[in-house]
């Protein structure tokens, strides 16, 4: 049922055109903006005449099953792969500026990113280094960021020998050395402990009030629903592109009522005259609800010894549009 | 406008620092590499000097007869039937020293009445080793044909040895020069091979070239840091050279220094440059010897090139490894200034390492998936 037709008018992307784009008036308003981005690797189409709209301040997710295109999308976005053909503009330079922007940006790779057999201090003294960050404003800035992920106490210890969530935050840390507008973060909680992945949203939260955009790769829902946008990806394509509750719209899920009945088969027949998608399990009756006038409307009509809403999640829109 | 490219080179000095220092580092905590680094040139400067001998061709001789009767006649015909001389006859036997000085040929034979001079090149003892032999058992094939029907037992003539540089040179004394090269050459490529690809298998190069840091400030960050090492190690080398073999030790130390870094440089870059070609440490093992080993096998390293067969030999010619070992060998043992080596030494090693730094730095590719 979801073919790219079928996706949000905002973001299909029409052939691209160099001047499509410099038309765009609010152009800057955007931290990535492109069409028709398209890539293939050895005849195999990886992204297809995509579209991406990703505003500034936001946490942006990109959604999508392995072997969607996230990742690939990520570095097309940081000119570590080349474009076969469309138009991005990041930080409201074309791609083909990208160096200039470099300095800007914060990349957290999904492959490790911090040199095992080095301290903490002296990844975090490297990655400085690379940004022309020295003298008292390195000493400050490493303090800042050592900060942000709450581990100044690890300067010190070899970076090989951390665990999985301190090492994924002493990542973060060295991503966020340069103070980036742009962050790229790949799967940044992969092999993270709960209580890390909470302390993540924090960080990301911070930093989207200061202004700065966090885009994130994920296939997991849960994380998808805590961004303000998802660009929600399969085959190569960018199926949609909007907020968690707009997407869920989007898949054409709807709030369901459960409802326990008396006599749930004529109930159930008598609802499905109507129109009304219905499932039944034992004396409980599913139904579809557009809206909540309609809730009330099927509640009075049926009136249940117990009733529960149901809210679409995140999961039920990505199975639905993945299939 | 000039202050703006000024803070621009020192900002790009400042990041190609922040390479280097991090790769010292990294090597620094490694306790086996520091090992390595020291013990390699000592394992293989014994093992090689005392393992080798070949058997040669091309040696070019030179033949001084002064006086001619049976015996030098023998002697003589004994050297031509051998092909493993080029002979050259010459006047004098000052000629003949001149001409080993330069390294025209490699030595000379001088036919008196009463004695046979070897001069021999101290450099290269298994050349002076074969041209040896030869004289000697051409007197004894004489002294079977003819002493007999001699008049008088005068006796043969007494063989005299001596050396162009005053010093019986064991091999290994000569080869240390040279591993000195190989040492570089292999411990540089290898372990730039595995560093890039460690960085590549790593998020690290892809996290560092999302960042204002570019190929060349990449790969010229490498390059200082193993200046770097390389120059202690040379450290370490020259002091077992002098100390423990009491080589004697002439020429330029600055000449040795610059083609040690010159070496370095090039090994440094040709290993980025091989590191696009693997993906996992174990290819990189199968492929270092394949890459590797001519190139120290036919350097003149372990063996002179005049014992390399002639069709071998223009791939000798080709390796960077010869030119590096032969400018090693004249410095430090021959006394050779940084001019004499110029041409062709120097000149190939800075080729070697042009060419190799713009493939390595043309070749990182972004694409890495």
């Amino acid at each position: 049922m979801s073919t790219p037709e079928k996706a949000p008018s905002e973001s299909r992307g029409p052939r691209s055109s160099m001047s499509e784009l410099t038309q765009v008036p609010e152009r800057d308003l955007f931290a990535v903006i492109g069409r028709g981005i398209t890539k293939s690797f050895d005849n195999l189409r990886v992204l297809q005449d995509m579209p991406v709209n990703i505003p500034r301040g936001v946490t942006y997710c990109l959604l999508g099953p392995n072997g969607s295109g996230k990742t690939t999308l990520m570095r097309v976005i940081m000119g570590l792969v080349k474009l076969e053909s469309g138009d991005i503009y990041i930080l409201d330079e074309p791609l083909s500026r990208i160096n200039i922007v470099y300095p800007r940006l914060g990349y957290m790779p999904q492959q490790r990113p911090l040199y095992p057999d080095l301290t903490v201090l002296e990844n975090l003294e490297f990655y400085a280094g690379l940004y022309g960050i020295r003298g008292q404003e390195r000493i400050r800035r490493i303090d800042e960021v050592l900060r942000v992920v709450d581990l100044p106490e690890t300067k010190n210890r070899i970076t090989g020998m951390l665990s999985g969530g301190m090492y994924q935050r002493i990542s973060l840390a060295c991503t966020l050395i340069n103070s980036p507008d742009l962050l790229l973060l790949d799967e940044p909680t992969v092999g993270v402990d709960p209580v890390t992945k909470q302390s993540f949203w924090g960080y990301f939260r911070e930093l989207t009030k200061e202004g700065k955009t966090v885009v994130i790769t994920t296939h997991i829902m849960e994380e998808a629903e805590r961004c303000d946008m998802v660009g929600f990806m399969r085959n190569g394509r960018m199926l949609a592109e909007s907020s968690p509750d707009k997407l869920k719209e989007f898949a054409g899920l709807k709030k369901q009522l459960r409802m326990k009945v008396a006599d749930p088969e004529g109930k159930m027949a008598k609802l499905v005259g109507e129109g009304l998608e219905v499932r039944i399990e034992g004396d409980i009756l599913f139904v579809d609800v557009s809206d909540t006038s309609k809730m009330m409307e099927v509640l009075d009509q049926v009136k249940p010894m117990d009733f529960k809403v149901i809210e679409p999640t995140l999961e039920s829109a990505f199975l639905k549009l993945a299939i | 406008m000039k202050m703006v490219q000024t803070g621009e080179v020192s900002q790009s000095l400042y990041r190609i620092w922040s390479v280097g220092l991090r790769v010292i580092r990294q090597t620094k905590r490694d306790r086996r590499t520091i090992v390595a680094l020291i013990i390699n040139p000592i394992i293989l400067m014994l093992l090689i000097g005392y393992a080798f001998s070949g058997t040669f061709t091309g040696i070019n001789l030179g033949i001084v007869e002064l006086y001619s009767g049976p015996v030098q006649e023998s002697v003589v015909n004994h050297l031509q039937a051998s092909d493993t001389f080029s002979i050259t006859y010459l006047a004098s036997e000052s000629e003949a020293r001149k001409l080993i000085s330069e390294g025209r040929i490699d030595g000379a034979v001088v036919l008196g009445n009463n004695a046979i001079s070897l001069i021999l090149d101290g450099t290269s003892p298994q050349v002076a080793g074969t041209i040896t032999t030869v004289v000697q058992t051409g007197l004894q094939a004489a002294a079977a044909q003819i002493l007999g029907s001699l008049p008088i037992r005068s006796g043969l003539p007494a063989v005299n040895t001596y050396y162009v540089y005053g010093y019986d040179l064991e091999v290994k004394d000569s080869v240390g020069p040279a591993l000195l090269a190989v040492t570089i050459f292999f411990f540089t490529s290898l372990n730039t091979t595995i560093g890039f690809l460690r960085e590549r298998l790593q998020g690290t190069l892809e996290k560092v070239l999302v960042s204002p840091l570019d190929r060349i400030e990449l790969v010229s960050g490498y390059i200082l840091a193993y200046m770097v090492l390389s120059t202690a190690q040379s450290a370490i080398t020259f002091v077992i050279l002098v100390v423990g073999f009491k080589v004697p030790i002439g020429g330029s130390l600055l000449a040795v220094l610059i083609i040690v870094l010159l070496l370095s440089a090039g090994s440094l870059s040709f290993g980025a440059f091989l590191s696009n070609f693997v993906t996992t440490e174990f290819q990189v093992m199968q492929l270092n010897p394949v890459v590797t080993f001519p190139q120290t096998i036919l350097s003149g390293a372990w063996v002179p090139i005049q014992s390399i067969p002639g069709w071998l030999r223009p791939l000798s010619y080709i390796f960077p490894l010869t030119y590096a070992c032969d400018a090693l060998k004249l410095t430090l043992l021959k006394g050779a200034s940084l001019a004499d080596i110029l041409y062709p030494d120097v000149t190939a090693l800075v080729i070697f390492f042009l060419v190799t730094f713009f493939m390595a730095t043309f070749m990182i590719k972004k694409e890495i998936a």
